[in-house]
């Protein structure tokens, strides 16, 4: 017990040593007004207080409430200041895909420059390769927009400084993280692991000592087996190395983002082939099947109806090429996976890709027209209805696909269940997740149609009850009773 | 609907051990004391005690892809002259090797007759070759009528506690219709035909399959579960539902039912809104099993079956939906049946006679063999199965278990994978599977083997 006591306050002392050397104290910002860039140093960061000062004024701190009918959480994170308009950027983890939009209030930026008040902001999207939320500022923030004119990728052992904003408690002060290049991985993403930068906070601004060039963004890793989160994605990358490590996004998985900032908040614009259960090949396959490069995909399944069926994607073909070139050098089946992923990312509704595919052991090229990737529930409007106490959105791709139900299958899907309302009590209670196709012997093929039937119930006060007939997440159909009577 | 199961975390008893009594006098012929008389337990004791043995169970399981014994003990009733051990499918329905200690401690072998997985009750044989050689003796003990059975009557639990042998418990019914959700063992579906018979006697591990006697002596119950970390609630399966089975499994070694697929939920509530009057308030059809005879019937989620081969059904409470899955279970395989169904409210018809064609009632789970060249467990597919899992009628072979670091797994081979081409060659059944594998093990050549995962199909390859 000593002993523990022991190694606890050194670990605090450590700790509090090493902030209060690396802590500065915010300078104030220039006039809150919108000004352009100012340039970073050019050449090695020599005087590395001025230059996270610097930074440090692209650096923004945003604060989400995220709220529905059982109570609201507080959600903060970095964001980067991108132009005089006031777009900011922030990690996707802030906002995971899964949280719906309807559930997201009170987005509020707080600027260096302006002491940390708050100015609402608004979303307008996430990335295209959906790792990333842009959001705008509803007023003009006082800030200087982060300097994207010189930017290049890091190489192994490159140093490597990065610029971070502590939170509220720590009074918004500026810090910075040092560390060096370890390695580069390449995966669904580019990514670079380098030594840890534990005190900052994960979308810091990356530089180059050396060059005072923009490398990339950190990302949220920890310890030697990493579990990344990306957006909405968590990967697993095992390191032999016992150090702690940090991770950035290189620069050449952001810049491409940055010139289609979206203008709709998570509107799906991506393309799909509408396959499944991608597997890389293995090298049994190859030997097999007699290929000669060394990565390609299996299809595990055709999504009936979709861009994939339509073109003659069967399962079990084999991608080989997609526009003729291959898509992945590797020799690891989950990585060419990821790198099949990677190569499909950007593509958008109405691409003609041509998929270089093997069948029973011969060659064909097979064109596809992708359709558009399916709505997330997300991006569904959720309603609540206060007088059965649920939250509902409309049915979508997926929520028939991993019911195994025919996709035409209408209804309204319960997003939430108040606590404590009748819908939460009784012998049949209703739960999240259950797709209800039926109210009171009416048929429900809609959001509309059950709000409507909601309505035309309680027109005239409440009825004593309500029959739910449901199709729960086995795919089995139930009915629940809830009791509305007083 | 009321949970049981998952409100008080209920446990299956089987365990081990013995002990010795000595059995004096006996008592009036057919004597059921008054409620509230002093029971004569010297009198029912003797009636069932002697014929009461414990069952020391080796059993053969596959776990991931490995032939593993496992040993377990239980209780059992001897029922007849013939050495018929009642007990439980959870003690002795999977066992390789079955050891009965008789009360006077002698040991004979036992093979199983027969099992039924669905009332958890299984029919054991003592060896009459031993019997024989070893000059030993035994007695029965006549199974009564669970029927009869009153609430705070008092009774007795034999059977082997935690490997103590011959131990005798008293108690009396807490609840002589207890119901709880259907549920399984190790994937074997249970408790769909029957409610159970509550009592405060303590039972415990090792009690399973063991009696439970009224005070004339008469087998009226076979305990089987407990609730964990509970004290003095107990279930056993009534009497009257394991006379039905005993009888067919002397019969066939086997119990045969038949399946509709629908599944019912209780009307209590919901009689105004179905318009249903509370003396006759039909059951409610919550579900329908795709691809069933009731989905091919035009069976829908909603109707209220009313009559079944026009005798009225009722099923307010959960109580009542094991009976009414009995009677239909109980019709024979292949026969029309006829279900009265109600339709309610904005329908145009309100009633109508629908007439189906019933299917042998099969279990998800079938027989598990070892393909030792593979290092792989598999299970011929059956529909329930499939159905179950939401998969399209499909003809193939379930793996389930790959031992590490064999072949199987090496090419990636994982349980719940469906083995549908092997060397390209359908495999639709187990003689089919085996045949073709006899073959290649013979070539020793490296072969592909399609599967079926979840929704995807995969080609894998073997390398011997």
């Amino acid at each position: 017990m000593k002993m523990m006591k022991q190694i606890l306050t050194a670990t605090l002392l450590a700790t509090a040593v090493t902030m209060s050397v690396r802590a500065q104290e915010t300078q104030p910002a220039p006039a809150p007004t919108a000004v352009a860039a100012v340039p970073v140093a050019v050449g090695p960061i020599t005087n590395q207080p001025e230059f996270a000062r610097n930074i440090s004024a692209s650096l923004v701190l945003v604060e989400v409430t995220l709220r529905n009918e059982n109570g609201s959480r507080e959600e903060a994170g970095q964001g980067i200041l991108l132009n005089d308009q006031g777009v900011i950027l922030v990690s996707g983890g802030l906002l995971p895909e899964i949280v719906p939009l309807d559930f997201i209030k009170d987005i509020k930026v707080r600027a260096p420059g302006g002491k940390f008040q708050s100015v609402p902001a608004k979303i307008l999207g996430r990335s295209h390769n959906r790792l990333f939320i842009f959001l705008k500022a509803d007023k003009p923030i006082a800030g200087t927009p982060l300097d994207l004119s010189r930017t290049a990728n890091p190489d192994l052992g490159t140093k490597l400084l990065a610029i971070g904003l502590m939170g509220k408690d720590a009074g918004y002060g500026t810090y910075v993280g040092e560390g060096s290049v370890k390695a580069r991985l390449n995966m669904q993403h580019e990514l670079v692991i380098s030594n840890s930068f534990s005190l900052t906070r994960s979308n810091s601004p990356v530089f180059d000592v050396n060059t005072g060039a923009l490398l990339g963004l950190t990302i949220p890793s920890q310890g030697e087996n990493m579990q990344l989160r990306l957006g909405n994605q968590t990967q697993n990358v095992e390191l032999s190395d016992g150090d702690q490590t940090g991770t950035l996004l290189p620069w050449s998985e952001i810049a491409g983002m940055l010139k289609e900032i979206p203008t709709k908040p998570f509107e799906s614009k991506r393309g799909w082939l509408g396959i499944d259960g991608i597997t890389g090949i293995e090298e049994d396959m190859r030997t097999l099947y007699k290929i000669t490069q060394p990565a390609g995909v299996t299809i595990g399944s055709v999504v009936p109806d979709m861009a994939g069926e339509k073109a003659g994607l069967h399962s079990k073909d084999i991608i080989l090429t997609i526009n003729g070139k291959p898509f992945s050098d590797s020799i690891v089946p989950a990585l060419m996976v990821q790198h099949y992923s990677r190569a499909t990312m950007q593509a958008k509704p109405g691409d003609k890709v041509v998929l270089g595919i093997l069948r029973d052991g011969a060659k064909q090229d097979v064109t596809v027209t992708l359709g558009a990737f399916p709505k997330i529930p997300s991006e569904m409007k959720h309603v609540y209805s206060p007088q059965v106490g649920l939250v509902t959105r409309d049915v979508v791709f997926a929520d028939t696909y991993t019911r195994k139900l025919p996709a035409e299958q209408k209804g309204v899907i319960i997003a939430l269940v108040k606590n404590g309302s009748a819908a939460s009590l009784g012998q049949t209670p209703l739960a999240v997740g259950m797709l209800v196709t039926k109210v009171n012997d009416q048929e429900v093929n809609s959001q509309k149609e059950f709000l409507d039937l909601v309505a035309k119930e309680f027109k005239d006060g409440s009825p004593r009850e309500m029959v739910f007939v449901v199709i729960q997440r086995d795919g089995a159909t139930a009915v629940c009773r809830i009791d509305l009577s007083k | 609907m009321v949970n049981v199961r998952r409100a008080l975390g209920l446990g299956i008893f089987a365990v081990s051990l013995t002990t010795t009594l000595a059995m004096t006098g006996c008592g009036p012929k057919n004597y059921v004391p008054a409620l509230g008389a002093e029971p004569n337990v010297r009198y029912a004791r003797d009636k069932v005690f002697p014929a009461v043995v414990s069952l020391d169970v080796a059993e053969e399981r596959f776990i991931n892809g490995q032939a593993r014994t496992i040993r377990g003990t239980g209780s059992g009733t001897i029922i007849d002259a013939e050495g018929h051990i009642l007990t439980n499918f959870h003690v002795a329905g999977r066992g390789k090797k079955i050891v009965v200690t008789l009360a006077n401690k002698e040991t004979i072998k036992g093979t199983l007759v027969g099992a039924d997985h669905w009332t958890d009750l299984a029919l054991v044989k003592l060896d009459p070759e031993e019997i024989k050689r070893k000059n030993v003796t035994f007695t029965y003990a006549a199974v009564g009528d669970s029927e009869k059975l009153e609430l705070g009557q008092p009774i007795l639990a034999i059977g082997t506690p935690r490997g103590l042998a011959r131990t005798m418990t008293s108690g009396i019914v807490s609840n002589t219709d207890r119901y709880m959700e259907v549920s399984s063992i190790d994937g074997y579906e249970t408790g769909w035909f029957n409610n159970w018979i509550q009592i405060d006697a303590a039972i415990n591990p090792g009690n399973s399959g063991g009696p439970l006697v009224n005070m004339a002596g008469e087998i009226v119950g076979i305990n089987t579960r407990g609730v964990t970390g509970s004290n003095s609630l107990g279930f056993s399966v009534p009497s009257n539902v394991a006379k039905l089975v005993i009888a067919d499994l002397l019969a066939k070694g086997k119990v045969t039912r038949s399946y509709i697929g629908v599944q019912f939920q209780p009307m209590q509530d919901l009689e105004d809104f179905y318009e249903v009057t509370a003396n006759q308030t039909g059951v409610l059809i919550a579900s329908v099993d795709p691809e069933s005879p009731a989905s091919r019937g035009g069976v829908q989620p909603e109707d209220v079956l009313v009559a079944v081969n026009g005798k009225p059904v009722n099923a307010r409470f959960p109580e009542e939906l094991a009976a009414i899955r009995h009677m239909i279970a109980g019709q024979a395989v292949d026969s029309e049946i006829k279900f009265t169904i109600q339709r309610p409210r904005k329908s145009r018809e309100i009633k109508l006679d629908i007439a189906l064609k019933t299917e042998l009632l099969e279990s998800a789970i079938a027989q598990e063999e070892n393909v030792a060249s593979w290092g792989a467990t598999i299970r011929n597919l059956t529909r329930a199965y499939l159905r179950e899992h939401r998969i399209p009628i499909m003809k193939g072979i379930l793996v389930t278990g790959v031992r590490t670091n064999v072949m199987a797994e090496i090419a990636g081979l994982r349980s719940d994978d469906i083995i549908v081409r092997v060397d390209g060659k359908p495999v639709e059944t187990l003689e089919q599977f085996r045949a073709v594998v006899a073959t290649l093990d013979k070539a020793k050549t490296t072969f592909a083997v399609d599967v079926r995962r979840d929704r995807n199909e995969k080609t894998l390859v073997f390398k011997p």
